[in-house]
């Protein structure tokens, strides 16, 4: 439909599976089983072991599941299922397409996608399943690709604020249990008379509260974007995008329970080019140095704030690069537990590197004609409440799966 | 006195000469005896292992009524076999961990071991592993299963595995229409 904004989601979600390509969890392994029909009891296997089986399968073979009979339909639907099929599914990334439309073959493992045609509108935010991607200003728009749900949160403009930034983090609220946006957004205060006084805030959306609420007041200075940040220990961090860290030189951290800021020390001097990701259970920092050179610290004690030069990264081969533009700025997410996958936001190709041996597995890794957002993304079955809570704004455009 | 002191001491041999022995021996709910490598038995079953360390092996056959004698061959043979492998060479080369998932592929030995088996074979596997704890074996087992399920419909499943229907037509539509989207993709 033209004009009609197509949104990047489940089959038309354009994410590559964070293993290695030869691995993937419906790859085509010879199931070649020609057995006829007679004889297999399942329905004698207790609920436990079938769950056991059932957790293992794609998201839509699941869902399929439900339809054979009542009682692996009431087996798929349990809470301690949802939560066991979700813990099981494979960790992906999810690309930005370059091109407009233009499948990408699934034997690359990169599944079909519909691209957005707006190119400044993506996806903010990926947790327990959930995408976040602000619409217009103050209109966030959420959704679970796999169940097909979507929703708005609680919008923050034209009230309380006159204009929003896009976002600062997304959580989940552990004691409510709720999910939560940090987002910063600009109040005028009318008091001031004839001439409105402009003061940006920080606010948290919540699904179920109509009204964003005002947390703290934000730094005035107009950010680009608030770059996703990384969450560890129930804490979010901001290390470089982002205007306090930029100033103080220090990481920005928000404790997702309390709902509070403070700062804490980071490893390198506020020139060098770095992004935070998570590796092995551990913050850690990849600090580049040059496009074939980067060191990897590791915050090794959280509480002391002591940061540890972990890895020494030097000769790294050269990347592709995209139309051979020189890649300004690079970036490095986990893809386990001792490897890393290096690219940078505009480049269709990514290095992976495996830290134990120290060498190059893949010096160009394909990602088709996509670039990567470095967002990782897991599929989840679980059912939330606030898309049945949070009514649709008449402002939402919808969502196509 | 004397008499009671020599069976003492025959008792303290037996006991000696059981701990010493290498095997387990299991009897199955039909009363089929099997022998199986004390080692592999304690590593590979948590139920197992239980038993050994609590001494409650019995010596002329641990009765393990819940699991019949094709399963309990099924299961000693998976333990012998599992002793006597070395990891292949995929294995090592596959060894860097790139998912999150826990679950490691099967072995080509694995896979070949759980291909042969009828379905009645291997869903009585599965029960043999889930009652007795081996982590690996049903690990292996349900892989199995669910590689027979992926990318079925739900009439395929319910043919492959001689499963009723239990819906009434009407409660059907009502979840086909709900869940439309899952039967369009693959």
């Amino acid at each position: 439909m033209v004009g009609t904004r197509r949104y990047p989601t489940t089959s038309s979600l354009l994410s590559i599976p964070l293993c290695s390509p030869c691995l993937s969890e419906d790859g085509g392994v010879g199931t070649q089983w020609m057995m006829e029909a007679a004889g297999g009891c399942i329905r004698d296997l207790c609920d436990g072991v079938l769950a056991d089986i059932l957790a293992r399968l794609p998201s839509a073979s699941v869902l399929r599941c439900r339809v054979v009979c009542k009682s692996w339909r009431r087996v798929t639907t349990h809470r301690s299922f949802l939560a066991a099929h979700a813990a099981r599914r494979p960790r992906e990334m999810i690309l930005r397409p370059q091109f407009y439309p233009k499948a990408v073959s699934t034997r690359q493992r990169l599944l079909s996608f519909h691209p957005c045609c707006d190119g400044f509108v993506f996806e903010r935010y990926s947790l327990d399943g959930l995408l976040v991607r602000m619409q217009h200003s103050g209109l966030f728009a959420i959704c679970n690709p796999t169940t097909r749900q979507w929703t708005n949160l609680p919008a923050l403009t034209p009230e309380p604020c006159c204009s929003a930034g896009s976002g600062c983090g997304f959580y989940l609220h552990r004691s409510s249990g709720e999910y939560r946006l940090l987002c910063d957004g600009i109040e005028r205060n009318e008091a001031a008379g004839s001439n409105p006084e402009l003061r940006r805030y920080y606010y948290i959306i919540a699904a179920s509260t109509a009204r964003p609420r005002r947390l703290a007041r934000a730094p005035s200075n107009p950010s680009l974007l608030y770059e996703a940040p990384v969450a560890y220990r129930g804490v979010l961090h901001w290390l470089y995008y982002q205007p306090e860290a930029r100033r103080t030189g220090k990481m920005l951290a928000f404790d997702t329970e309390a709902e509070t800021f403070r700062h804490m020390s980071q490893p390198i001097d506020r020139d060098t080019k770095r992004n935070l990701f998570e590796l092995d259970g551990c913050l850690g920092v990849a600090a580049v140095k040059s496009l074939t050179s980067l060191d990897i610290w590791v915050l090794e004690d959280y509480k002391m704030e002591r940061w540890e030069l972990r890895h020494r990264i030097d000769n790294l081969p050269m990347p592709r690069l995209y139309y051979e533009r020189e890649v300004s700025v690079s970036r490095v997410i986990s893809v386990g537990s001792d490897a890393i996958l290096i690219g940078s936001p505009g480049c269709y190709v990514a290095r992976m590197y495996d830290l134990k041996e120290k060498k190059v597995i893949y010096r160009d890794f394909e990602l088709g004609e996509a670039t990567p957002t470095f967002l990782v993304f897991t599929e989840s079955l679980v059912r939330h409440e606030l898309f049945d809570s949070c009514p649709r704004s008449p402002d939402l455009e919808p969502i196509d799966f | 006195m004397e008499v009671d002191k020599g069976k003492g001491e025959a008792e303290e041999t037996r006991k000696v000469a059981e701990a010493d022995r290498d095997t387990v021996t299991l009897k199955s709910s039909d009363g089929k005896l099997f022998e199986v490598s004390k080692e592999a038995a304690a590593r590979l079953s948590t139920v197992l292992a239980g038993m050994i360390a609590g001494g409650s092996i019995d010596d002329n056959g641990t009765d393990l009524k819940q699991i019949g004698s094709e399963a309990l061959e099924n299961v000693v043979d998976y333990c012998n076999k599992h002793a006597n492998s070395i990891p292949s060479a995929a294995l090592i080369s596959s060894s860097i961990s790139f998912n999150t998932a826990p679950f490691k592929e099967p072995e080509e030995w694995e896979r070949k071991f759980v291909d042969r088996l009828s379905h009645d074979a291997l869903f009585d596997l599965v029960e043999a592993a889930n009652f007795l704890g081996m982590e690996r074996l049903l690990d292996v087992t349900c892989h199995k299963i669910s590689e027979m399920m992926k990318g079925k419909s739900p009439d395929q499943i319910r043919e492959v595995f001689n499963i009723k229907n239990d819906y009434t037509k009407e409660e059907l539509e009502e979840i086909r229409q709900e869940l439309a989207w899952a039967f369009y993709d693959d």
